[in-house]
């Protein structure tokens, strides 16, 4: 319970420096949301614009008004004119996190999926040629950039084989089989990049432990290899791994901006760059907040699987 | 290569797991000799008979390898490939070195200190790698340059201070996660029984962590760091898609790569020969880091 | 200046602008193998699995190539051609041009003007209803214009308020006649009633709701608005009381159902149109239309081009302060530029040179307007004249959209103005927000730009015309440059008092060639663009307009949708 509470405190410290970080970050930005509303207009009509829309005001005052909605539950809208209602950021983030957590779900469980496996056996068998052959073959998928591998991709699964749809989102709610049409390429996409780091950094911690004295133990005892592998070394040496799992949640959310935009899935990385671009300070600081309440939820859960993992940290 | 085709559920071979060679082997010399070369290159790319690599309007356009004497062929521009993917390594591996040592530096000294003491100094810091993490990185970087270099002033930044300035924003932005990784490293050790006895032997704790606990969390800072160099020079690319990596006409390998996102099939060339010199550089780096981590193989026998 | 014509950087600001600021088209020259043919108007129409008997029913996906981000309040947006496509769906404006460049009474049945062109009535169709039923009447069509002045209680518009200043009030005759009286003779004013399509007539809830304008979509089009979602998708159904009928007598629209689909990726929009993911599209890359003809049959695709009535790829130069006060600096890079080698290196050659910035079945349009040819050793000359006159170097920063596609430019440009000694520093912007404000700050030297679609010339008064005497910097907002030259703001009047075409015609050719001797931007190539569709998508130029004529088949102002149709099988 005390663990649970610091950690809520802890949450709302980061959440207030991580948007108002931001917010001093885009005010450093050269531009302001008025004239990008209002790019054919007289100075004194975008003034009309600031005036009406608390943009005259200074950065604090105008990060409390912010925070002060924010934290009672509403998370404002778009800045749009002089009168009219812009976008609400609700309604947005409510279309937006859902495909941002989707994504990250499936490349996260994908990319375990093989890196596992590969990252215990190349350390295994480390300078085999396996592992080595292994090596070359995620790092050569790693320097292909992401939009060449989506272009042949499209070009070969949505053109050539009419296989998955190039560009769009459904939701699972509407269709199963189509969300997983649609998610299948980018998910793809993303995972590609990943495995060659998870697998990496799961096989160097797996190398140290392979030479631990409880695993040299083990084979003493006869134990099959298999079972040391599996059971007694991978748990201790996924500390690494788990950790960079959990870490990469905001990378992943905000990395997907390339593949959001390349096929047209949406998600939040989209959502933050166009409000970065269009000076949309609320929204901005609104989505960065979420994507930080989602990264330190997740790395909560990652700090308790460590200490299931490794009993020896006790005292973290 | 049998190897390869085994299934995963195949009994291993009975045969020791963690057998070292202690020589470097083939394939760590082939990274060397890559990494050597392609850096004296870089290094000495102005001295280097090559054609300009910002010039080529008058020269064939769209060449493909080996075309008219050109080796790498000509981009769409008629610059010579070779001549701008051999200058856009100063430029790629200048900012892979700066951000990595930046951010390995601090974030591996924060890391250590974060880990080892634990406690309210262990959380503090923590929480601050959390906020740097919990911004998106591509996004944090893409700010960061555009906020470092104001394209308000007529005056455009130079050529090096740009480089710097990507550098510094990717350094930034990879700072948290060299910290954390080494935080969890760091308590996983100090709970040793070793380092439990040297404090026990009333060992100073800064003598501790730099003695006991940090030779054993180099290996996994070190790979985590070479990851890292592959992270930067793909980062770098990430950037140039936005158009904020170096200036152009300067090159840059990202830069060489994103140019192309509407070429890819109309002159492959351009994007495949930065794409192999990425791969072969990261795979490079990567074998090194084998090599490295072997030899550091420190753990209780050093005690 | 030199290069392509569009990015996707470029994009997004387009939609924010309204207009296209781009890394200008450089390019000069043809596909036209023929010497010296270089500014030919080229529409290029499909000749495979063409049209037939039009068929009911079917709904389509069109691909956009960016979203639209300030709404659709048609008094306050600033729509660029995205949304231009999707406000013609919805919206019909009063008039609308034909193929021959005139213009044609639409939802209105007459425009008229009285003998020195200050009072224009227009008189309206009977029995026309919005897609909420209210009817379309003088009241309705009167608050409209009144909105565009600015005058209108809770509408704040922003550029038209620049385009329409001329316009003294509008007032109600009889419940299908207004009557707009403008402050002086204003004998174009039937074309400010089409406003390159994005002057539609809005309905009288959606012009009224303080708040929601911009999403409350109610137009007498002949799709109704369904939904919005910001960057996936517009949804549009049929109108099932349009006002129009095809040839035959035959209700329109034919479709059931249109879904526009932005996806700012030019490349990535072609392989979406290949794959079937989308059903028709419009692009201006001209990446994509060298792919289009050379794989279109192969993809089961046909293609539409024009460069009918295009806008103008430009570099657009401070004229306010060094080096481009000084003509010897605008000549020089003038003359230094060499825009067929450009449109070699950067538009695959299928740009057309520009002479000014009226596009080729614009009047106006010169096949030869004077502007300085490539003459690098007369650019030496003017760059040591400069020199020696002020005592500086001629170097400028060029301010550009740091896409691909805008950063080719800008490195071609450096490349060529270093051939005589003059340099560039480049000035990449990652982010719209900035450039826009570049653009608008009248502090940077040189900017990438694209604008003026074609229509009648007097159209792009507002851009260029200043109200106070030079040489004091022009007190116009739009007009980028801050020039202001007496020349220009003269011949601008006279066209716009000028009462007939016949008139107009050598007012504009004037200007044309005033533009190429003072040089206040440097011009590059027309804008192409395509429609490209599956091969059983027909009808992208409509029926005949109400009056039989033809609609234009310019594209850059979108094309109409209510003839589209989807052939079974």
């Amino acid at each position: 319970m005390r663990t649970l509470l610091r950690r809520l405190a802890q949450v709302i410290v980061v959440l207030v420096v991580v948007t108002f970080f931001t917010a001093m970050l885009t005010d450093l930005l050269p531009g302001d949301p008025a004239t990008t509303i209002a790019p054919f207009a007289t100075e004194e009509q975008r003034d009309e614009i600031r005036e009406a829309l608390g943009l005259d005001k200074s950065l604090v005052p105008r990060y409390l008004d912010w925070a002060g909605n924010f934290f009672t539950g509403d998370m404002g809208e778009y800045y749009a004119g002089a009168g009219v209602k812009g976008d609400d950021v609700f309604a947005r983030a409510k279309d937006s996190v859902p495909r941002s957590l989707l994504l990250v779900l499936y490349v996260q469980v994908l990319t375990l999926l093989f890196a596992i496996p590969l990252g215990v056996l190349t350390a295994y068998k480390a300078g085999s040629t396996f592992d080595r052959s292994a090596n070359g073959i995620v790092f050569a998928l790693v320097a292909l950039p992401t939009f060449v591998f989506a272009a042949i991709l499209k070009f070969w699964l949505g053109v050539r084989l009419d296989l998955l749809p190039t560009i769009g989102y459904v939701s699972p709610g509407l269709s199963l089989v189509e969300h997983m049409k649609t998610m299948a390429m980018p998910v793809i996409v993303i995972t590609v990049g990943q495995v060659a780091i998870y697998s990496r950094l799961l096989r160097s911690d797996m190398v140290a432990t392979l030479q631990e004295d409880f695993i040299l133990m083990a084979k003493a005892k006869g134990i099959p290899n298999r079972r040391i592998l599996w059971r007694h070394a991978l748990r201790p040496s996924s500390l690494t791994l788990l950790t960079v799992a959990g870490l990469n949640i905001g990378a992943l959310i905000g990395g997907a901006l390339i593949v959001e935009r390349i096929f047209t899935t949406g998600g939040l990385g989209s959502q933050i760059f166009d409000a970065i671009n269009r000076r949309q300070y609320v929204p901005l600081q609104s989505f960065i907040a979420i994507v930080a309440v989602l990264y330190v939820a997740v790395n909560f859960f990652v700090d308790i699987l460590y200490r299931v993992l490794d009993p020896r940290i006790r005292n973290v | 290569m049998s190897d390869a085709a085994a299934p995963l559920s195949a009994e291993p071979v009975n045969e020791d797991p963690v057998v070292y060679k202690k020589g470097l082997g083939i394939t760590a010399w082939l990274g060397i000799v890559w990494l050597g070369f392609i850096s004296v290159a870089a290094i000495l790319a102005p001295f280097l008979p090559l054609d300009d690599p910002n010039k080529g309007i008058r020269n064939p356009k769209k060449l493909s390898y080996f075309q008219e004497g050109f080796i790498f062929g000509t981009d769409e521009g008629g610059r010579d490939v070779l001549s701008r993917v051999i200058n856009g390594g100063s430029a790629s591996l200048t900012i892979a070195l700066i951000s990595i040592t930046f951010g390995t530096l601090v974030g591996g000294l924060v890391g250590l200190i974060a880990g080892y003491f634990g406690g309210k100094i262990g959380a503090v810091l923590s929480s601050i790698f959390d906020i740097l993490l919990a911004f998106p990185p591509l996004l944090l970087a893409l700010t960061l340059v555009s906020v470092l270099s104001p394209a308000t002033e007529t005056e455009p930044p130079t050529r090096f201070e740009r480089i710097l300035i990507v550098a510094l924003a990717v350094g930034l932005v990879s700072i948290p996660i060299l910290a954390r990784i080494t935080r969890a490293n760091t308590l996983q050790w100090s709970q040793r029984e070793f380092v439990m006895a040297a404090r026990a032997q009333g060992a100073k704790p800064l003598s501790v962590m730099f003695r006991e606990v940090l030779p054993n969390v180099v290996p996994a800072m070190l790979s985590i760091a070479l990851l890292g160099v592959a992270t930067v020079i793909i980062t770098e690319g990430g950037l140039a898609l936005f158009g904020l990596s170096v200036i152009p006409p300067d090159p840059s390998w990202g830069s060489m790569v994103a140019s192309q996102i509407d070429d890819l099939n109309i002159t492959p060339h351009v994007w495949i020969v930065p794409s192999v010199i990425i791969f072969l550089t990261v795979m490079s780096l990567n074998l090194l880091g084998d090599v490295v981590r072997d030899r550091f193989s420190v753990r209780e026998a050093a005690i | 200046m030199i290069t392509r014509t569009r990015t996707h950087r470029a994009k997004w600001i387009a939609g924010v602008l309204g207009l296209s600021l781009v890394a200008a088209a450089c390019g000069g020259g043809d596909d036209d193998p023929e010497p010296g043919a270089t500014n030919k108007p080229t529409v290029v129409e499909p000749d495979v699995g063409n049209e037939g008997d039009p068929v009911y029913g079917g709904e389509i996906r069109y691909g956009l190539e960016a979203d639209t981000t300030g709404g659709y309040c048609l008094p306050e947006a600033q729509l660029a051609i995205s949304g231009i496509q999707v406000a013609r769906t919805v919206y019909d404006t009063l008039t609308m041009p034909n193929a021959d460049g005139e213009i044609t009474p639409y939802l209105a049945e007459s425009v008229e003007s009285n003998a020195d062109f200050t009072e224009w009535t227009i008189k309206l169709r009977d029995g026309i209803t919005f897609h909420d039923g209210s009817p379309l009447d003088a009241d309705i069509v009167r608050d409209n214009i009144i909105s565009w002045t600015g005058a209108y209680e809770g509408r704040s518009p922003l550029l038209l308020a620049f385009v329409f200043s001329n316009v003294e009030t509008a007032e109600t005759v009889d419940p299908l006649t207004v009557k707009v009286i403008a402050k002086t003779p204003w004998p174009s004013f039937e074309w400010f009633l089409w406003g390159s399509s994005r002057f539609g007539i809005v309905g009288r809830a959606q012009l009224d709701d303080p708040e929601n304008c911009n999403t409350n979509l109610i137009g007498t089009g002949p799709f109704k608005f369904v939904e919005a979602v910001t960057n996936q998708r517009i949804v549009v159904e049929k109108n099932d009381d349009y006002w129009q009928v095809d040839a035959d007598g035959n209700p329109l629209p034919y479709l059931d159902k249109i879904t526009f689909v932005p996806q700012e990726g030019e490349a990535d929009r072609l392989t979406a149109l290949k794959a079937g993911d989308l059903d028709i599209m419009h692009t201006s890359s001209l990446n994509n239309i060298a792919d289009l003809r050379e794989t279109a049959e192969d993809s089961g695709l046909k293609f539409v081009e024009s460069n009918k009535f295009g806008e103008v790829g430009y570099l657009l130069l401070n004229g306010t302060i060094p080096p481009f006060d000084n003509i010897l600096a605008r000549q020089a890079v003038a003359h230094a530029q060499d825009r067929q080698l450009g449109n070699e290196t950067l538009s695959q050659g299928l740009s057309t040179l520009a002479q000014g910035p009226f596009a080729p079945g614009s009047p106006g349009f010169l096949e030869d307007a004077g502007y300085p040819e490539y003459d690098p050793e007369k650019a030496e000359e003017l760059v040591a004249q400069y020199e020696e006159e002020t005592g500086e170097k001629l170097a400028f920063t060029y301010t550009f959209s740091s896409d691909p596609e805008g950063v080719r430019t800008a490195e071609f440009l450096k490349e060529i103005m270093a051939e005589v000694g003059i340099e560039v520093s480049l000035n990449p912007v990652g982010d719209q927000s900035t450039l826009i404000n570049l653009a608008i700050g009248r502090a940077q030297q040189a900017i990438g730009w694209r604008n003026h679609p074609g229509g009648n010339p007097d159209l792009q008064y507002v851009w260029w015309h200043c109200d106070n005497d030079p040489p004091a910097a022009c007190d116009n907002p739009v007009n980028f440059g801050g020039w202001n030259d007496p020349e220009i703001n003269a011949l601008l009047e006279q066209g716009r008092a000028a009462a007939t075409a016949e008139e107009q015609l050598p007012i504009y050719e004037e200007l044309n060639r005033e533009f190429a001797k003072k040089l206040w931007n440097l011009w590059s190539g027309y804008t192409l663009w395509s429609i490209a569709q599956q091969t059983n998508v027909n009808g992208v130029f409509g029926p005949p307009l109400p009056n039989g004529d033809s609609y234009s088949d310019g594209l850059a102002t979108g094309h109409p949708t209510l003839g589209l149709w989807v052939a079974e099988g």
